[in-house]
């Protein structure tokens, strides 16, 4: 064989060997341990740490909050959800309390007709009458038991900063015809007329006041859209039975 | 790294797609490897079929397919997320994978072309080592690994060499470019590509892009030269070219019409393409002004017997034309591909931007890469011997 | 060289003819060799009862899968934002492991439309690209039917993305996971192309292709992924087809259950109740 062929032939040869043996050098050891893949890679994502940690990790530190929850409707709404994933905490501080309330529960409860049906869903300017100007859901509705006559709403400073302090709504007996005329006012006022939070407290009031401040919502001589509407529908009997009940209430605002 | 920008749509698309990942580099890869399958064709109508009607364009064809397969990773380099780690396809090669095989027969592709090229110019370079001085003939020494052996027997393993590399050089550079056409045509996500015709209609657009490219390299040079042409060789390339022109035509309207024939789900949305953003780019540009001009215009060359200065001009315009519109097929395969979406509800528009790695300007920059060297490998191993029908090796 | 090419079989050239075969042979047996032998080392260790990948996660207990209920979907997009979180995916509208899709049908028209987190207007309801929720533009509509359909990378038991991948950085863990190894993509996105799901896309930041993990990372730890996790209307469900107990199994027993697009072959691990004719 002519020389030039020999040496072409060692050239690739050399070439040949030395790039199986750098394949070999490099080639990483977990490799087509499981497959044809890094058999490290599995480890390497199995290990990476939960952003998310659930609902029984916060139980361990908020475990009235989280009873309350658990006992209300919105217990398949994880904590996390509302309140962002809790990573770190309390470690790396305290998680946001949502400050715009309509903007985040309307994601899952505005009405849209492509929802199902069997979904709760309110028209935001029409619930819970019609009303134009932001009306936070936080006013009626404590989002960890929203459903109205259940649980207390959170508190001003509740809704904004402190850890929770459970409270109990005191039990009041009540004719059917009460019950129906104060399931406007609850929500608001409360159910014994005491929280003073968000509105103004009831309980033991001088009658003929609350019966006149009736009287002016319902004509429209104070104005408050909420109030405006609860009371258009009330005859005057309702109003001085509604006056009388909550003038009979024990005790005034709380805290 | 900049993200790409999100791609404007209508109707439906799934939110990832608004990336569009293969760009405008990704259209020209199959350019270039086509011409390098091309220009590899035509040197093997001389080397391997026998032909001395391509003499002429033999050696200079083969170094253009060498000039072109050097840059062939260029595109693909500059697209990947990863270059650094591109030799994993070699490390590790998924073998279910087309693009793992493309790295071996890349490979095995190159050194083909080096081994080739090195056999065809082994004697010019014995003689330029032993008429140089210094550094270029330590150039030429090294490059006939030190040997001046140039003797009948020599030149006879030289040439058994050369015709088994020839040979196995033609399903290996075909290999090289069908390939491409596997990775779309083997994928069923998208209606556009999935077609069995794919590999096929690649290669033949690929042959008569080499070819187009020849024909126009070689009257350059020819011209810059101030030699004469070899009008039977030219000829020759004109004939190769209309044959495969009219052949490649046909086969993508067959791939067309038997897409629209089938009228699977979602055939509504590739019509509403066609019809719509498509049209100009394939019906005018592609089909129109790219293969049927010229085809006509050989044709009537042909008929008429044209010759001199008008059949060079009417064929290097001819083939130009051809070279547009097989860079446009692969702009409506490789894009094309992507504006129509998964969903088949909707449609996209890629826009390449100017700038960055995979801009306009990079993409400019990879196409003239191969002809820089090319220039440069003619400079060192001038293919031009035989380009006049005096000389000879 | 002088000699008589009738000589064939003499001599130096003899000598280099055999001297070349043995010394390729060497090498290429040797290579094999060595390549072998470095394999048969590292399936040595693995086959045997050491529980992998991680002490108290053996991947060979469990056969995931997931449920998807689309007549339940409220398209509050908790799950979207859940999965970014959890994942550190980019917060634009334009690379989403998991999404929700709206079709709605109007009055008098045969064809839905379908809309999700990358439609301009959803962006705008939302006020930024990194926050997800569905505008409410058919608030007036005639709409005659509609809903919503989760979707996500389906870790298809055939996945034509693993398939693909020249490198072998995409793959199916024993478990019936399709996972990506960041540290091996070269990125080349050939992936993308192939998935029919539109599941995958290219993440910026790592310059790898990504996708939807089944929060690999959390269900090897007992936990559910950050999706299923958020969902307030048990329209995602997970578990382990190796628990006839698990919610998954009973979701497929329970149901009549569909895949997406079960013309590819892929076989999906993804099963949907509620799908309609137009989803694709």
């Amino acid at each position: 064989m002519p020389v030039h062929i020999v040496r072409l032939l060692l050239l690739l040869a050399t070439f040949l060997i030395l790039a199986v043996a750098a394949r070999n050098y490099v080639l990483d050891p977990s490799y087509y341990r499981f497959g044809d893949y890094r058999s490290d890679a599995v480890i390497e994502i199995a290990a990476d740490p939960p952003q998310f940690r659930g609902p029984a990790y916060c139980q361990a530190c908020h475990a009235e909050r989280h009873t309350e929850w658990t006992a209300g409707v919105h217990r398949n709404v994880k904590c996390e959800v509302c309140h962002g994933a809790a990573r770190e905490h309390p470690a790396d501080g305290p998680l946001p309390k949502p400050d715009d309330t309509i903007k985040l529960c309307t994601v899952c409860h505005e009405a849209m007709p492509t929802r199902p049906a069997t979904h709760p869903q309110i028209v935001v300017a029409e619930h819970p009458v019609p009303h134009d100007g932001p009306l936070q859901c936080l006013t009626c509705h404590n989002p960890h038991s929203p459903k109205v006559g259940g649980q207390p709403r959170l508190t001003a400073d509740q809704a904004t900063n402190a850890p929770v302090a459970a409270e109990t709504a005191a039990a009041v007996q009540l004719s059917p015809r009460m019950v129906e005329l104060t399931t406007p006012c609850t929500p608001c006022h409360g159910a014994d007329g005491r929280n003073s939070a968000m509105s103004a407290a009831l309980a033991g009031g001088e009658r003929d006041m609350l019966a006149r401040k009736l009287q002016e919502y319902r004509s429209g001589a104070l104005q408050h859209s909420i109030m405006n509407a609860v009371t258009s529908p009330l005859t005057d009997e309702d109003i001085a039975d509604l006056a009388e009940h909550y003038a009979s209430l024990p005790g005034g605002p709380t805290q | 790294m900049i993200m790409l920008e999100s791609a404007p749509f209508t109707g439906y698309v799934y939110p990832n797609e608004t990336i569009i990942p293969w760009t405008l580099l990704i259209a020209i890869y199959p350019y270039l490897t086509g011409l390098v399958a091309g220009a590899f064709t035509v040197s093997s109508l001389h080397h391997a079929f026998g032909m001395e009607r391509f003499k002429p364009v033999a050696r200079f064809a083969l170094l253009t397919s060498l000039s072109c397969m050097i840059f062939v990773p260029l595109p693909l380099i500059l697209h990947l997320g990863h270059p650094e780690r591109a030799m994993n396809a070699m490390i590790t090669p998924h073998l279910s994978s087309a693009f793992a095989m493309f790295g071996f027969f890349a490979a095995f592709y190159v050194l083909l072309l080096l081994l080739e090229c090195w056999f065809v110019f082994r004697a010019d370079n014995v003689a330029r080592a032993q008429s140089s001085t210094g550094l270029l003939r330590a150039f030429y020494r090294a490059v006939t690994l030190w040997s001046d052996d140039v003797s009948a027997k020599a030149r006879e393993y030289d040439r058994k060499w050369l015709l088994a590399l020839a040979i196995i050089g033609i399903p290996g550079a075909h290999g090289l470019h069908g390939y491409v056409g596997f990775v779309y045509g083997s994928l069923k996500s998208r209606e556009w590509w999935g077609s069995d015709l794919m590999p096929v209609v690649f290669i033949f657009s690929a042959v008569i892009s080499g070819m187009a490219l020849c024909i126009v390299l070689y009257v350059f040079a020819a011209k810059v030269r101030r030699v004469r042409i070899d009008f039977a060789c030219l000829k020759g390339m004109a004939y190769t070219l209309w044959g495969f022109m009219m052949f490649t035509l046909l086969l993508e309207a067959l791939e067309f019409a038997n897409l629209v024939y089938k009228g699977r789900e979602g055939i509504e949305l590739v019509m509403e393409y066609v019809r719509g953003p498509l049209f100009v780019r394939m019906f005018v540009v592609q089909f129109g002004f790219g293969a049927l001009l010229p085809i006509g215009i050989i044709s009537a060359m042909i008929a008429r017997d044209t010759r001199g200065k008008a059949f060079v001009v009417g064929l290097v315009i001819s083939s130009l034309l051809v070279l547009m519109s097989v860079f446009m097929m692969r702009w409506n395969v490789v894009i094309g591909g992507q504006e129509i979406s998964k969903t088949m509800k909707g449609l996209l528009t890629y826009i390449p931007p100017l700038y960055g790695r995979q801009g306009i300007l990079a993409g400019i920059a990879v196409m003239t890469a191969p002809f820089l060297l090319l220039w440069l490998l003619t400079r060192l191993f001038p293919p031009w011997g035989d380009m006049s029908p005096e000389g000879s090796k | 060289m002088t000699q008589d090419p009738s000589k064939d079989k003499s001599g130096r050239r003899a000598f280099l003819r055999n001297a070349g075969k043995a010394l390729a042979g060497a090498m290429g047996g040797g290579a094999l060799l060595a390549d072998s032998a470095a394999r048969d080392e590292h399936v040595a260790g693995a086959t045997g009862t050491q529980s992998f990948p991680t002490e108290e996660y053996d991947w060979k207990e469990h056969r995931w899968a997931y449920g998807i209920d689309a007549t339940r979907c409220i398209g509050c997009l908790r799950c979207v934002e859940a999965c970014k979180t959890e994942n550190g995916v980019a917060g634009d509208a334009h690379h989403f492991r998991t999404w929700v899709e709206r079709y709605v049908y109007l009055d008098g028209e045969d064809k839905a439309h379908v809309d999700s987190h990358h439609d301009p207007q959803n962006i705008a309801a939302s006020g930024s690209e990194s926050e997800y929720r569905f505008d409410n533009r058919y608030k007036d509509a005639n709409v005659t039917k509609a809903f919503f359909v989760p979707k996500m990378c389906n870790h298809c038991e055939h996945p034509s993305c693993v398939q693909v991948c020249p490198v072998g950085a995409t793959f199916r863990t024993e478990d019936g996971v399709v996972l990506i190894d960041k540290e091996y993509c070269i990125g080349c996105e050939y992936c993308v192309q192939a998935c029919p799901y539109g599941a995958r896309f290219f993440d910026d930041e790592t310059r790898t292709s990504d996708k939807c993990t089944w929060c690999y990372h959390r269900i090897t730890k007992g936990l559910q992924p950050a999706c299923v996790e958020v969902c307030p209307v048990e329209a995602r469900i997970f578990g382990d087809l190796n628990d006839p107990s698990s919610p998954v199994s009973e979701f497929i027993s329970k149901n009549r259950v569909q895949v997406l697009k079960p013309e590819t072959g892929n076989a999906p691990a993804c099963f949907y109740v509620g799908l309609d004719k137009e989803v694709s």
